[in-house]
C-alpha cells in the first residue's frame, strides 16, 4: 500500500466520485462540487497571467494599442448590469468577425477544396470507386437533401446515409474505446498505485 | 428460431436488469486482466508506421512544435502517445516548444519535461522552452500561424522565448519541421487549415473519437501522421521499442470491448424477448423513417 | 448606436482578418496580426468571466439560501482559495502543483471514467437493431471495437483489416462528405457574421 498523500488523496476521491455508480449520494455531491471549483479556479488563474502577460504588462513597456482589448475585456463584464448589457456586445462583435474570418480562412482551403481534390480519383479499385461514390452521395444526402426524391438522386442519397451509418458506427467504436481507455488507468490506479496489489 | 424460443424466458428477466450489474460487469472486465494479463497479441498499423518513420526521418536537432491540446478527463488516451512521442524525439535531439491551447497545457508539458529530461541531458531554455496558456483555440492558432513570434511573446516563466537558445533562429511558423497535436477535440483540425498551408508538416496524437473526424485529412495528405487512442500509443511503443503503460492496458480495453458487444447482443436479445412476449413487434415509434438508435429505456443509476 | 456600433466593429475585424488572406500588403498583414491578437485577449477575459459567472451564481445561491446551499458554500470556498493559491504563488508552487496532479486530475479523469459504465449501460438499453441503417451502424460499430484490441486479431486476423478498411474507406467517405458540406456550411455562416445577418451570437435579436 502506497504511503504517498497524493496518492492516498487521490485514491480515496476516485472511490467518493465512483459511489456514484452504485447510489447518488452528499459524498460524491460535495466532491462533485470541490471540483466545479477548483476547475473554474485553475481557469480563471490561467486567464489572469495570460491577461498579465500578454496585455497589462506590454502595456505599461509602451505598447499603448493593447488598451483596445484590455478596454474591451473589462466591457464583456457591463452585461452583468442591465443597463450597460449593449457594451458588452462590442468585444463579443469584434471577437466573433474575427472568428469568423479565421474559419472562413481556414476552412475554404483544407476542409473544402482539399478534401474534394482528395475524391478526385482513378476509377480503378473497388476502394476508389467507394471513395468517390460514397462522397459524392454523402453530400448529396447531407447537403443537397434529396432523401425524399425518387430516381437517380433518391438512391443516391439512400447509398449516402449508409455511408453516414458507417462512419458513424466507426466514430462511435472509437468512442467505446476512448471511454475505456479513461476507466483502465484509474482502475491500475487505485488497485496499482494505491493498494500495490496490481504490477 | 427453435432456440430463441426456449431460451426467451431466459432474455425477458435480462430486459430489466438492474444497471449496476452492468457496472460491475464493466468494472471486472477491466480489472481481471490488470491481475492477470493475458498477452493478446498487438501488431502495429499503418498509420502508426508511418508517423513513426517520420519523426525517426527527422534531423538532429530539428525543431518541432508540441501542443498539449487536452484536459485530464481524456490525458489516458493521449499521454502515453505524448510520452512514447517525446522520447522518440528527444533521442534525436529534436529542440522543443511547447505551446499550450488548454489551461492544463502547460502542466502537462512541465510534468512531462520533468520526468525524462535527465534521462535525455536536456536543458530548459538549450532544449526545450515551455509557452503559457494562449486562450481562443481557431483564433490563436490563427495567431501563431500568421506571426509566431508576436503571438508567443514569453514563456511559463515571463522571459522572453525568442531569446532562448532552443528556438533563437526561429523567423516564421515555416522554420518548423514538425508540429504535433495531442488532441481531444477540434485543434488537429485548426492547425491543418492554418498551420499545414505553411508548409510544416503535421502529426495528431488524438483520442479515439477524433479519429473518424481527422481520417479525411489523412486520406488527403494534410495530415501526415495519426496515433489513435490507446492502441495507437501501445503500437508507438512497440514500433519505437519504448515499453510503456499503454501496452499494458490492451488486455483490459480488449476485454472490455467484448464485454461491450456482449451487452449490445444481450440488450437487443432481451428486447426482442420482451416485445414478442408483449405480443407486438419492434416497428419504431417514427413508422421506421428514422433508422438509427432507438431510445426505449433510457441507462444511467436507476433500475 | 447600440445596435449600428457592435456591427461595424464586427465588420471591421471580420473584413480585415479576411482581407490579408487574399491581398499581400504590409499594413493589412501587421493589422490583421494585431486583432487576432487582441482576440486571444479577448478570449482570455472571457474565461475568466466564466469563472466568475460560476462564482456568482453559487453566491447568489448562499445569498437567497437557495436548495443545497451548503454545497454552494464548499464550491465558493475551494474556487476562492485555490484561485488565490494560483495568484499568489503562482502555478510553480509546490501546493499548486500537489492540489492539480492529486485533486484537479484525478477528479477529472475519474469523472469522465464514469462515462465507461454509462456507455456500457447505454449500449445495452438503447443500442437496438431495427433496419438497414441500424444493421450499418452496429456492425461498423462492432468491427471497429473488436477490429482494434488483441482480442480481435487472436478471434481472427483478418479483423484489424477489416477494421481499418471501414475506417479508411467507407468511414473516411462518410466523414469526407460531412467535412465538405460542414465546411460550406462554416463559410456561409462565417459571411453572414461578418456582413452582419447573423448577431445571435452577440445577443442582439437577428
Amino acid at each position: 500500500m502506497s504511503r504517498d498523500p497524493g496518492v492516498w488523496v487521490a485514491a480515496l476521491l476516485t472511490l467518493a466520485v465512483w459511489s456514484y455508480l452504485i447510489k447518488q449520494n452528499l459524498v460524491f455531491q460535495v466532491v462533485e462540487h470541490v471540483f466545479i471549483g477548483i476547475s473554474a479556479a485553475h481557469a480563471m488563474t490561467m486567464a489572469y497571467f495570460t491577461i498579465r502577460a500578454k496585455g497589462v504588462q506590454p502595456l505599461l513597456a509602451g505598447d499603448v494599442s493593447l488598451l483596445f482589448p484590455l478596454i474591451g475585456g473589462v466591457l464583456l463584464y457591463s452585461r452583468f448590469l442591465p443597463k450597460t448589457t449593449w457594451l458588452s456586445r462590442i468585444p463579443l462583435g469584434f471577437t466573433m468577425g474575427t472568428a469568423a474570418a479565421v474559419v472562413i480562412r481556414g476552412s475554404v482551403d483544407a476542409s473544402f477544396v482539399k478534401q474534394i481534390q482528395a475524391t478526385m480519383l482513378p476509377l480503378t479499385s473497388l476502394d476508389n470507386v467507394l471513395m468517390v461514390v460514397g462522397t459524392i452521395a454523402t453530400v448529396t444526402y447531407f447537403l443537397f437533401n434529396l432523401k425524399s426524391r425518387s430516381g437517380v438522386g433518391g438512391y443516391l442519397a439512400r447509398f449516402g446515409r449508409y455511408m453516414m451509418m458507417a462512419a458513424f458506427g466507426a466514430a462511435y467504436g472509437n468512442t467505446v474505446m476512448m471511454r475505456m481507455s479513461l476507466l483502465i488507468p484509474r482502475v491500475r490506479f487505485v488497485f496499482g498505485d494505491w493498494l500495490g496489489l496490481v504490477k | 428460431m427453435a432456440w430463441f424460443e426456449r431460451l426467451k424466458p431466459r432474455f425477458e428477466r435480462f430486459d430489466k436488469i438492474d444497471s449496476r450489474y452492468i457496472y460491475l460487469a464493466v468494472f471486472l472486465s477491466v480489472l481481471l486482466p490488470l491481475f492477470r494479463p493475458i498477452g493478446l497479441p498487438i501488431t502495429v498499423g499503418e498509420q502508426t508506421r508511418e508517423a513513426f518513420l517520420l519523426v525517426d526521418g527527422l534531423p538532429q536537432g530539428a525543431l518541432v512544435i508540441m501542443s498539449p491540446s487536452f484536459a485530464p478527463s481524456s490525458d489516458a488516451e493521449v499521454v502515453p502517445q505524448m510520452m512514447a512521442l517525446l522520447k522518440h524525439l528527444m533521442s534525436k535531439n529534436a529542440k522543443l516548444l511547447w505551446v499550450n491551447l488548454t489551461v492544463e497545457g502547460s502542466m502537462y508539458a512541465t510534468r512531462a519535461m520533468d520526468s525524462l529530461k535527465d534521462e535525455f541531458g536536456y536543458e530548459y531554455g538549450r532544449d526545450y522552452v515551455i509557452t503559457p496558456y494562449l486562450p481562443g483555440q481557431q483564433t490563436a492558432i490563427a495567431s501563431i500561424a500568421s506571426d509566431i513570434k508576436g503571438a508567443l511573446t514569453v514563456d511559463v516563466s515571463g522571459k522572453p522565448v525568442w531569446d532562448m537558445e532552443a528556438v533563437s533562429g526561429v523567423s516564421s511558423i515555416s522554420d518548423f519541421d514538425l508540429l504535433i497535436d495531442f488532441n481531444t477535440g477540434d485543434t488537429c483540425i485548426y492547425y491543418l487549415q492554418q498551420v499545414q498551408p505553411k508548409g510544416v508538416r503535421v502529426i495528431a496524437g488524438a483520442s479515439g473519437v477524433t479519429v473518424p473526424y481527422l481520417m479525411p485529412y489523412l486520406g488527403s495528405g494534410q495530415l501526415a501522421g495519426l496515433l489513435g487512442g490507446l492502441r495507437g500509443a501501445a503500437e508507438y511503443e512497440m514500433v519505437s521499442k519504448t515499453p510503456g503503460l499503454a501496452l499494458g492496458g490492451m488486455d483490459a480495453q480488449s476485454l472490455s470491448h467484448a464485454a461491450i458487444v456482449l451487452f449490445i447482443i444481450l440488450g437487443n436479445a432481451a428486447n426482442l424477448a420482451a416485445k414478442s412476449r408483449r405480443g407486438r413487434l419492434d416497428t419504431g415509434a417514427d413508422n421506421g423513417e428514422n433508422q438509427g438508435f432507438g431510445y426505449e429505456n433510457q441507462g444511467g443509476t436507476s433500475k | 448606436m447600440k445596435t449600428v456600433l457592435p456591427m461595424i466593429v464586427t465588420f471591421v475585424g471580420g473584413a480585415v482578418v479576411l482581407l490579408d488572406y487574399f491581398v499581400e500588403g504590409s499594413w493589412i498583414s501587421a493589422t490583421s496580426n494585431a486583432f487576432l491578437s487582441w482576440s486571444v485577449l479577448l478570449a482570455a477575459f472571457s474565461t475568466f468571466l466564466g469563472g466568475a459567472n460560476i462564482l456568482f451564481i453559487h453566491v447568489r445561491n448562499l445569498k437567497d439560501r437557495r436548495p443545497n446551499w451548503g454545497l454552494s458554500v464548499i464550491l465558493v470556498l475551494s474556487l476562492v482559495a485555490w484561485f488565490v493559491v494560483g495568484v499568489v504563488g503562482t502555478t510553480e508552487s509546490d501546493i499548486y502543483k500537489f492540489v492539480w496532479e492529486n485533486v484537479y486530475s484525478s477528479l477529472s479523469a475519474t469523472m469522465f471514467a464514469l462515462n465507461a459504465f454509462f456507455i456500457a449501460s447505454a449500449a445495452y438499453r438503447s443500442f437496438r437493431l431495427r433496419g438497414a441503417e441500424s444493421a450499418i451502424l452496429m456492425t461498423a460499430a462492432v468491427l471497429v471495437m473488436m477490429g482494434r484490441v488483441g482480442i480481435g486479431e487472436a478471434i481472427s486476423s483478418r479483423l484489424p483489416m477489416l477494421a481499418d478498411w471501414l475506417m479508411s474507406i467507407p468511414g473516411t467517405a462518410g466523414m469526407r462528405g460531412i467535412t465538405i458540406g460542414g465546411a460550406l456550411g462554416a463559410v456561409t455562416v462565417g459571411l453572414r457574421v461578418i456582413l452582419g445577418l447573423e448577431r445571435g451570437g452577440t445577443g442582439m435579436s437577428v
